[in-house]
């Protein structure tokens, strides 16, 4: 079975948010009410004079050990094949717990007037019929297809590689066991598959 | 990093864990009372009554906080998550404590009808063991007082309790995801649980409790001191985050005026002074300090969990 992974370099990131425009038509995220599935943050490093700014792109993390997936009550969070953390709209009651459980961010409430809004805008092939909790699949439906994930095949510096951590000849692979890309916040214990290259602690601005 | 103030549960969720903590703790209370202080059938009805109500508004409350409330039959099929065990124990809660109940209903000293040699038909006959069913359940529950309390104990417990546990499963909201959280929200239940029923005891003149619940809430309310001061010490280092959330409650007025003094040291020295001076105080105030002092605990317990709310503060690593 195939383990996802994606690798971030955030020292080739430009912040130009290619990524988010696509994972938003891609996958009918409510980008008019600036809620994304995968977002630029930007962070500024070090001191006066050494100082630096830095681009992080952020997701869903696909953690092996998800706090999403464990406050669930429902069970609507799950883990598809490939370690793909999912939501099943039809299942998920939206509490939010999953929300409060997520140290990334990676969540959001998709409320019933998105609903309304997309269907204006994406017509009737709409991804979203119900109110629910929402966040990045990896761009499962892709995958299937033998393809990337949307966010992935557009970034125009390729801060972004996607592969499976199983095979050792990927890049994925090669650069997480190379220790190169490394994941946020190992010390939570929920064994994130998102790694960084060149991420360096610093202050949101 | 970036600190970000959660925003996804607001004041039903903190509404519904004031609630929860308060209707299991007190029916608990009562249950404890009756089973192990001296039977009290006012008591536990008052009680249980009021419990119910708490915690049917409370659940209201949460369903009223879904995206979709219907879904919410879905919230038994994932046992890793708090709020299935919290279902769980509200169920049980509600199951049991409706059969304690229904021991103290008050029912007529016979049930109707004519004496057994009266009856001709078999379908009179038959009516009359219909109508004599309150009675005989009656009967059976009686026999069976010890174990339903102590299930009401229990749940009544494990309901305080998991309103801390469902908020203290977040990793990435250091204030929350720490062990004194859900000590302190069940002391707390406790502690407004019993202030809670003192008006009561104090209406109904319950001499045989001997300030029983007043001597258990001074020792609740001085433990949630001693809770909140091992968190502040334990926050002066370790994750920026927790800092940062008690920083933001230590600078917010209604926390330290509305929580601090006014729902923990005023009713503290007012149920102290009540204890020591009780008996000699005029009528007038005999009634309304220990009805105030209730007031201003059940306002501090609902105050804290407001502001606990408020300050879940995310640690994100951007």
């Amino acid at each position: 079975m195939a383990r996802y992974a994606m690798v971030l370099n955030v020292e080739t990131c430009l912040g130009c948010e290619a990524c988010v425009a696509a994972c938003s038509i891609e996958n009918q995220v409510p980008y008019w009410a600036a809620r994304y599935r995968t977002h630029i943050e930007e962070h500024v490093y070090g001191k006066y004079p050494d100082v630096g700014r830095q681009f992080i792109p952020r997701l869903c993390m696909h953690c092996e050990n998800p706090p999403c997936h464990t406050v669930c009550p429902t069970g609507a969070t799950y883990i598809a094949e490939g370690g793909i953390v999912k939501v099943n709209q039809d299942l998920c009651m939206g509490c939010g717990y999953c929300i409060i459980a997520c140290p990334y961010d990676a969540r959001y409430r998709y409320e019933r007037e998105y609903i309304k809004e997309a269907h204006g805008i994406f017509g009737e092939d709409i991804a979203h019929w119900v109110p629910h909790v929402d966040k990045c699949d990896f761009c499962e439906h892709r995958i299937r297809q033998g393809l990337e994930p949307a966010c992935v095949e557009t970034c125009p510096t390729d801060a972004r590689i996607f592969g499976d951590l199983d095979d050792p000849k990927s890049e994925v692979a090669k650069l997480v066991n190379s220790g190169k890309a490394k994941p946020l916040r190992p010390d939570l214990g929920t064994k994130p598959k998102v790694f960084y290259i060149g991420y360096k602690e610093g202050e949101q601005r | 990093m970036s600190l970000v103030h959660q925003t996804v549960w607001g004041w039903p969720i903190y509404s519904y864990l004031f609630l929860g903590g308060l209707g299991g703790a007190c029916f608990a209370l009562a249950a404890l009372i009756d089973l192990y202080l001296k039977q009290d059938r006012r008591l536990i009805l008052a009680a249980g009554l009021s419990g119910f109500i708490f915690l049917t508004i409370g659940t209201a409350f949460l369903l009223y906080d879904l995206l979709q409330p219907l879904k919410a039959i879905f919230a038994f099929l994932h046992p890793t998550s708090w709020i299935f065990w919290g279902i769980i124990f509200i169920l049980a809660y509600f199951v049991f404590g409706l059969l304690y109940l229904l021991i103290y209903v008050p029912l007529p000293a016979n049930p109707p009808g004519l004496p057994d040699e009266e009856r001709r038909t078999k379908l009179e006959r038959g009516m009359a063991r219909l109508l004599r069913l309150p009675w005989e359940l009656q009967r059976w529950l009686k026999g069976r007082r010890r174990p339903l309390g102590l299930l009401v104990i229990i749940f009544g417990f494990a309901i305080a309790i998991y309103t801390g546990l469902l908020v203290s499963a977040a990793p990435g909201i250091p204030f929350w995801h720490t062990p004194v959280l859900p000590l302190l929200f069940l002391v707390s239940a406790f502690s407004t649980g019993a202030a809670y029923l003192i008006p009561f005891t104090q209406l109904w003149r319950e001499e045989h409790l001997e300030g029983w619940l007043e001597r258990l809430d001074v020792v609740l309310i001085l433990f949630e001191l001693i809770i909140l001061g091992l968190y502040i010490n334990y926050t002066v280092y370790g994750p920026v985050g927790g800092r940062a959330s008690i920083n933001y409650l230590l600078g917010n007025l209604g926390f330290v005026l509305g929580f601090l003094i006014f729902g923990l040291f005023v009713p503290l020295l007012l149920e102290f002074y009540s204890l020591l001076r009780g008996h000699r105080m005029r009528r007038l105030f005999r009634y309304t300090l220990p009805l105030l002092s209730s007031l201003l605990v059940l306002f501090g317990g609902f105050l804290l969990r407001l502001y606990v709310l408020y300050a879940g503060i995310y640690e994100f690593p951007w």
